[in-house]
This record gives C-alpha cells, structure tokens and sequence, in this order.
C-alpha cells in the first residue's frame, strides 16, 4: 500500500473517532481472552467490563498471573480478544485489519515497556523520532521539533547522541517514555515501567508520567504490583485470576 | 533514511556474520568478472583463429543437408554429410550484392587415404631413375640396400610365420613368398640384374614389396577450395615450407602441422616431440612416463631407422656412432637401439647427431614436397576415385602453428576435390562428352546420373544425356586419362576452378560485427532467389570446437551460480538467525505502529547494501585482475591452447556488460534471501515486545 493510502487510512481511523460520542476512552465489555496450551484452555481474562475515561492517571494492580499484561495487551491492541468488545478511541478493535490495527497504535496509543525495548543500534534521538518517521506524513521540522521537545522534557537534552547501551535504566525509561508521547497519542500503556529500576529512578519516572498526564492530558494506564507506585495513581483496578476485584 | 540507517547499523553490529558473507559475495563476483572475461578471450580468440583460417565469418551449405555443417569434424570425429550446391557462380553473385560481404571462397571437405608406398617401393623408384641417369655407383650401393631389405623381408616372414599364416593362408602372395624370397636371394637374380633391371625391379615391386607389413597407409582430411582466393582471404594463412599451389594450377598443400606429426617418420618425430617437452615445457625423461614410452617406442622401432639407411651409409655412421656411445659394438641394429635409448643426459647431444648424421639419409618425410602422388578417396556414390597430385608445399597458419586443431586438413584445389567427391567437372564432362562418340553408345545409367549430378543445368541437355551414358566406363577409365591428357601442370581457367559444384562456402564480412545482422539477409536472400542456402556462423560451421566456449561459459555460469546459490542461503540464513535474535527488537517496532511492509524494507536494504557493497569490492578485485592479467597476457601453456588463445599470449578485457550482469545477479541475490526471513520477521507479533513481562 502507498504512502498515500496508508495517510487515508490513518484519517479514516481519526474520522471514524471524531464521530464517535466515545472519543479517547477505553471500553471494554464482558472481555474473555483465553490462551490454549495444547489441549487445555486457560482462561487469563474472565469477563471484564472496564471504561477508562479521557485523562486517567490509572494502574492495574494485581499479583504475577492476575491477567494485568494481558488486559494491556487488549487495550494497546497487540492482542485481540476471546470474545467481548474492545473500544479503543471509538474503535472495536476486534473489527478492524491488521493494517488498522497498527495505524491505531502508531497514531493513538504509547508504550512503555518493562525492559525499555529500545533499537539497540540506535542513538536517543533516533529511537524518539523512529515512530515519527512511521507516520511519514510529518516534515522534518515537524519531526526535529517533537523530538528535541520531548528529549528535553525527559531531561536528556544533553544524551540526544548517545546510543541505549550508554545510558543507565532509568535514562533508558525516560527515552522511552518520550518515544511514547513524540506521536501525542490519546492513550499511554506502561507494562510495570518501574519493575527494572530502583525506588529513587521508578519515583522520578512516575513523576515525569504525573507531570505529562497533568500538562499533555494524555490517558495514563499501567501495570503494577509496586505498593508505591498503587499509592499514586488517582485510579487502581486490581485484577486476580482474570477477574477485576475493585475497580478503585 | 531511518531505514538505511538501521540497515548499515544492523550489518555493523553483526561484522563477523557480514564479513563472512561479504567475502563469498566478493568470491563470486570476482570469479564472474575474471571468469567471463576469461572465457570472452579465449571465445574471440578462437573466432580470430577459426575466422581467420578455416571458417571465415560465415559458412553457406545446402538446405538440405542430413547433418549440420561441421568444418573440424563434428563431436563424434566424423565428416558429417552436409549435401552439396550445384552453383558457385551464382550463390556467390547473389551474396555478393550485399553491402556486408567481401568474399565468397568455394569450400569442400573430405577425408582421403593415400599410399606413398613402402621402403622397397621408395628404393625400386630410386633404382629406376639411377638407372635413368646412368650413375652405377648409385646403382651398386641400391641394389646393396634392396637385398638387405630382401633379407629382412626372409627375417620377418621367419618371425611371424604362424602369426601370417593365421591372417594370410589363402593369399596366393603369401603361399608363393617362401619361393620368391629364396628367388631374390639366390645369386642368381643378382647376376643378371643390370642387364633385366626392368623386369628384376618389376618382380621385386610385385613380389616382395607386398610382403612389408606397414601402416604405410596416411588418412587425410582436405579441404578443396581456390588455393589463391583462400589465401587472399584468410589473413593467418602461410606456406611454412615450399611454395603456394599456383594460380589455376592442380596441386596439394600439406598442413604444416600434419606434415611434421604424420608424414615424418616416426622416430624422428617423437625425438621432434620429446625436444619440445624437454625444452619449451621443462619437462625431464626421467620423471616422465609419456616421454619414457616415446623413448621406449624408438627404440623398439629401430629397425625403421637402420633398414631405410643404405650399407655404404651405415658403414659411415658406425664408426661415429661407436665413439658416441663409447662402444666396440659392431652390428648397426644393437649400437642404433643403445642410441635410441636416450636419458636427460645425452639427449640434446644424439637428437643433433640424429639430425645430421642419420635424417638425410632416411626417409624423413613420406611424401616429400615437390613429389607427385595419388590420393584416392570414396566418392558420393561409394566408388573409390584417384588423383595424381603435386605436394607444392606445407602450410600453416599465423600465431597458432603448433595447435592440432585448426591445423587438421590439408588444402587441395577445387577441381581434384570436385573430381575425388565425385562431381564431374567441365574437363571430365568434355572427356566423358568425347569417349562417347567413339564409343557409340547412348545407355542411361544411375552412375551416370550420379556422375552428372553436380551439372543439373547440363542434365537436361540431349548431348550430356549421350556423355553420360558411358559413365562406368568414364570411371575406370579416368584415371588413364587423366594420367595421359590432364597433366598435373595444366592450368584451369579461374572460373573452372571457382564455378560448379560445393558442398559449402565461406563468406568473409566487410565488418564481423555484423555478422548476425549479415547471416539473417543471407538467409532471406536464400529464400527469396531460391538458392538453397542454409547459414551458419563460425561457431556454429566449426562444429564440435566452436562450442567449447558455449560449453565453458555454461559450465563457468553454473559455477557462479552455484557459489551465488550458497551466497543466497547463507545471508538467508544469517538475515533469519539475526531476525530470531532482534524478535523483541522487531516486535516492538510492530507495536510503536510499524506496518509489515517497513520491515520488508528494512530486510531489503541491508541485503542491498551487503549485496552491492561487496558486489562492489569483488567486482573491483575483478576488474583490477583482468587489468594486471590483460596486460601482461597469459602464456599459451600447449598447441592446443595456441588456437583458442589466437596466439602465444592471451590478453583479457573488462565487458561493462559483465559488471552489468554480476549487478542484475547481485540484486537477485539479496531480493531472494531477504524474502523468507522478512516473511519470518513479518510473522513477529507485537506480543514479542511484552515478551519479559509476566
């Protein structure tokens, strides 16, 4: 597909948003998502109902195996689900393509991984501007600017050059969190972002998060079993064995 | 540029894995550039050596021909039978109206046998013209040599009874030998020699040369054509050794190189071999073992060294060959076989002394240039025709003398090779035209046909009809004729010589690159005036040899195919074991929002670059090599190689087209090992970025 078309798609995806009434929420109702092993089904998401509104600062909490990385998986629309409807940004991602799927996360949703998952071979700025450069629609400008703003909002104005594995974990999560807010998405999905870093760097990522959700506006969902980090969000959904038990 | 970027990134990071495959990369394209640069040399070296000699640019035959045109012989070392035209004048007036052609030379081949009788045969003749000179001297010292050779004739049949009697028992010859050797023997025959010598000689050459078992007989291929338009036509062309057949004259020219393998004598020839591997290829006797059994061969054979030396000479030699050999040895045979027997140490110092002590006095040369002989092969119709015929000279051609293959026919003019296929020529058809007046006869035969098939105009003539009833007679009796009317100095007019029947012709082109474009507008010529042609070009007219080099670059094509096959597979495998490694790398590019495609993209490019990069670099190599190498030259290491390298050096030359071509190849290359591991990578979900998380 030409660059053309795929920019089409991207609008009809923003168009299709503009006309729903559920604009940036996240809206999921009566979920399953079941993983087989052989012959033995084993269900990780029973039945889950959850609306997250435009804004939230939000945590899934929840021991190992509760189902937190899966509801993620569903909501950052890597995964799809068993059964039930998964809204994203007025979209049920169950009916749309491949294609759309991904235009869906390039152009509304940021990750933060547990284990940063940078491009080792590329340096900070490279790996800020690389979705940019997916959404090819940008000019250069357009892209430098995004990218020197969201470098310097990290604090990392002064490593733009250097490559992932010069820099510490939590430099390493504050380029990643600035590689998830250069495309300004909607929604921000962080999978335990403070798992691999000690309390004093996890607190500072979590300001930076707080501080972005106050200024950006941007939604805010992550995964967590860090009391401390429970503590702060305005939201928790606990989750165990597949089941919301609070929804905070 | 992201994408270049983390392409050279991703090559970087992986250098072992680049390196690797980059140096088969550089293998291959190398050996492309050098291969086919090689192979191009060597394929224009043998269109100059074939264009230049035998074949010309073009070769012109019958439509109708059973087998394709195959001027050396084809694969399986036969003549193949290309049918005949009936008109030389007017293929050639025809093909001349194009811009493109120079010269039409008429052309025939075929395969001869020829006798030029045994040592008693050769000593009879010499004994004749002695007698004609009145020398007695001369005569004395021959008859001497005709009862040593008589004597060994009683020797050899002794020796070889049982083994003669098994193959030879009904030959009356062979009943009656024991009696005519014991007749040429007694003191008697002797006696009154001088004064019967005619009819002594005629008893000798009837009674006893017979008795000589020798592989006398030499099997000739010869080409028929106008002696002086071949060679004004073909440039390489020379006499090595007498003169040129002349103008309009009947006549045989030698190829220098079968003269000097086959014609000479054959110990002489061996030592000429043996001299050659020592000297120009630094090769020893005694390491050896194709010299050593030459070696052994001569020695073996000397019989064929002392028998064909007179007494008076062999008196003369023994004394020297005595003081050589440092030996009191009295008897010719043993001291020869002692010389014969030569090591790295002496060999230089006998092969002289072989020539100026011994060659001048043997039969050196079985056909000596200037003699007249007869040739006599099988006709069209499978009746064995002869000719008398005068070896002008030997001829051979520029820069590839020494190699066997383009020196492998003989040159005849065309009249005697219309007359040996079986063609009848204006002269003979006057004869035959003239026989049958006398003769009365108007008998229509199927030899008569054959033997004016050539003339299809004349057919239809009454008169011919009347000539040609007498053809079986004409048959037997045209040698008489021949001998008697035709004599071998007569001079044809040109056009005699040039016009009537061919089997093929060789056109040579004002501009051979062309000669595609040439050989299509003969073609349509052929078709639209109805002459019957059918084109081949040299490679094609040269049969077998004219596609080694197709067979060469196929087997170099294979070659790089293979080695670019295993380019393929590695960096397929290298790019699939890299996309197993950078899974979570991929997965999270998936999830960030980049489509299938882009990782596509991504593949490509580092194949690209690993692909062109060190394309690049071999093709320099490549190029740098055939520079060094085309300079200098590669030295023609055989005779044969003489001939495909045109000369005694091979000069290469960088084709743009081959760096064109390793570049299509190289592009090949990295779009096919990109596709499974990018399919491989595409598969990757972005579930694989989550891959550490619970």
């Amino acid at each position: 597909m030409g660059a053309a078309q795929a920019a089409l798609r991207v609008l009809n995806v923003v168009n299709k948003q503009g006309d729903s009434p559920n604009v940036d929420t996240i809206e999921l109702t009566n979920v399953v998502k079941e993983y087989r092993l052989g012959k033995v089904t084993v269900p990780a998401l029973k039945s889950i109902n959850l609306r997250i509104e435009n804004g939230e600062f939000s945590v899934i909490a929840g021991p190992s195996g509760s189902g937190k990385t899966t509801l993620l998986n569903l909501i950052g629309c890597v995964d799809v689900a068993s059964s039930g409807d998964v809204v994203v940004s007025g979209q049920n991602t169950a009916r749309l393509s491949e294609r759309e799927l991904t235009n869906l996360r390039l152009h509304k949703i940021g990750f933060i991984f547990q284990s940063f998952n940078l491009i080792p071979v590329l340096n900070v700025y490279d790996n800020v501007e690389f979705p940019l450069l997916l959404m090819k629609h940008l000019s250069k400008e357009e892209r430098h600017s995004r990218v020197q703003h969201f470098i310097d909002k990290v604090g990392l104005g002064d490593h733009a050059k250097h490559r992932p594995n010069e820099l510490s974990g939590g430099q390493r999560q504050r380029v990643a969190i600035a590689r998830a807010l250069v495309t300004k998405p909607r929604i921000v999905l962080a999978d335990e972002p403070t798992a691999n870093l000690d309390s004093l760097t996890g607190q500072s990522i979590i300001d930076l998060m707080k501080e972005i959700n106050a200024s950006e506006k941007t939604t805010f969902l992550f995964s967590t079993h860090d009391d401390n980090v429970i503590r702060q969000a305005r939201r928790v959904i606990k989750l165990r064995d597949g089941v919301i038990e609070s929804l905070g | 540029m992201m994408l270049w970027k983390l392409a050279l990134r991703n090559l970087f990071v992986h250098r072992l894995k680049t390196t690797v495959t980059g140096l088969i990369i550089v293998f291959g394209t190398t050996l492309a550039i050098v291969g086919n640069s090689l192979v191009d040399a060597i394929s224009g070296g043998m269109q100059r050596s074939l264009t230049h000699s035998i074949t010309g640019d073009l070769q012109v035959y019958s439509k109708e021909a059973k087998e394709k045109i195959a001027i050396l012989g084809s694969m399986d070392g036969n003549m193949p039978d290309i049918g005949y035209l009936p008109d030389f004048k007017k293929v050639k007036d025809a093909i001349l109206t194009l811009p493109n052609v120079k010269e039409v030379i008429p052309m025939g081949v075929n395969t001869a046998m020829l006798n030029p009788g045994n040592l008693l045969d050769i000593k009879l003749a010499e004994l004749r013209a002695a007698y004609q000179s009145k020398s007695p001297a001369r005569v004395a010292s021959l008859k001497e040599h005709l009862l040593t050779i008589v004597k060994d004739i009683e020797r050899s049949q002794k020796e070889n009874e049982q083994n003669l009697l098994g193959v030879y028992g009904a030959d009356k010859l062979f009943k009656d030998a024991p009696e005519s050797i014991a007749t040429a023997l007694s003191p008697a025959f002797w006696k009154d020699f001088d004064a019967r010598h005619e009819e002594k000689i005629e008893f000798l050459a009837n009674k006893m040369a017979p008795l000589i078992f020798d592989d006398n007989n030499l099997f000739l291929s010869y080409l028929g054509t106008v002696p002086e338009l071949f060679q004004q036509s073909f440039g390489q062309f020379e006499i090595a050794s007498g003169e040129m057949i002349p103008a309009g004259a009947r006549g045989f020219l030698f190829s220098d190189y079968i003269y000097e393998t086959q014609v000479k004598h054959r110990v002489a020839r061996r030592l000429d071999q043996i001299k050659k591997q020592l000297v120009k290829e630094k090769l020893t006797i005694a390491t050896n073992k194709e010299i050593q059994d030459k070696i052994t061969a001569n020695v073996a054979q000397a019989a064929e060294v002392y028998n064909q030396l007179e007494p008076s000479r062999i008196q003369a030699i023994l004394p020297k060959l005595q003081s050589l050999l440092n030996s009191q040895e009295k008897d010719i045979a043993p001291l020869l076989k002692s010389f014969l027997a030569m090591d790295d140490t002496n060999f230089l110092e006998r092969f002289r002394f072989f020539y100026d002590e011994i060659a001048p006095y043997i039969i050196l040369y079985r056909v000596k240039v200037g003699d007249t002989f007869a040739i006599t092969a099988f006709t069209k119709s499978g009746y064995s025709s002869s000719v008398n015929l005068k070896v002008y000279g030997t001829y051979r051609f520029k820069s590839f003398e020494s190699s066997p293959l383009a020196g492998s026919v003989n040159v005849m003019d065309m009249v005697s090779f219309r007359k040996l296929f079986g063609f009848m020529t204006a002269t003979r058809r006057a004869e035959t035209e003239e026989l049958g007046k006398e003769m009365g006869t108007v008998d229509f035969s199927r030899d008569d046909m054959e033997a004016m098939f050539g003339q299809s105009v004349d057919v239809a003539d009454k008169s011919h009809e009347k000539a040609s009833s007498l053809a079986n007679l004409a048959q037997s009796a045209f040698g008489k004729i021949d001998s008697q009317r035709r004599d071998v100095d007569t001079r044809y007019p040109r056009d005699e010589m040039e016009n009537g029947v061919f089997l093929n012709a060789a056109i040579i082109l004002k501009d051979p690159s062309l000669t595609d474009r040439t050989l299509q507008e003969i073609a349509k010529l052929s078709d639209a005036q109805g002459l019957g042609l059918q084109v081949a070009d040299w490679r094609e007219a040269a049969g077998g040899i004219g596609q080694l080099t197709t067979m060469v670059r196929g087997i170099l094509y294979l070659f790089v195919v293979v080695i670019f096959g295993v380019a393929t597979f590695i960096i397929m495998n290298s790019m699939l074991m890299a996309t197993l490694e950078r899974r979570r790398e991929i997965g999270t590019m998936r999830a960030i929002g980049a489509q299938r495609s882009f990782l596509m993209g991504l593949f490509l490019r580092e194949t690209f670059v690993l692909a062109f990069v060190f394309g690049a670099i071999g093709t320099l190599i490549g190029v740098a090599i055939v520079s060094v190498v085309g300079m200098k030259g590669i030295p023609a290491m055989g005779d044969v190689s003489t001939f495909f390298f045109s000369g005694d050096r091979l000069y290469l030359s960088v084709n743009p087209l081959h760096i064109a071509l390793v570049f299509i190849a190289m592009t090949i290359v990295a779009i096919v090992s990109t596709q499974y591991p990018a399919w491989r990578a595409m598969q990757i979900s972005p579930l694989d970025a989550m891959q550490t998380s619970e």
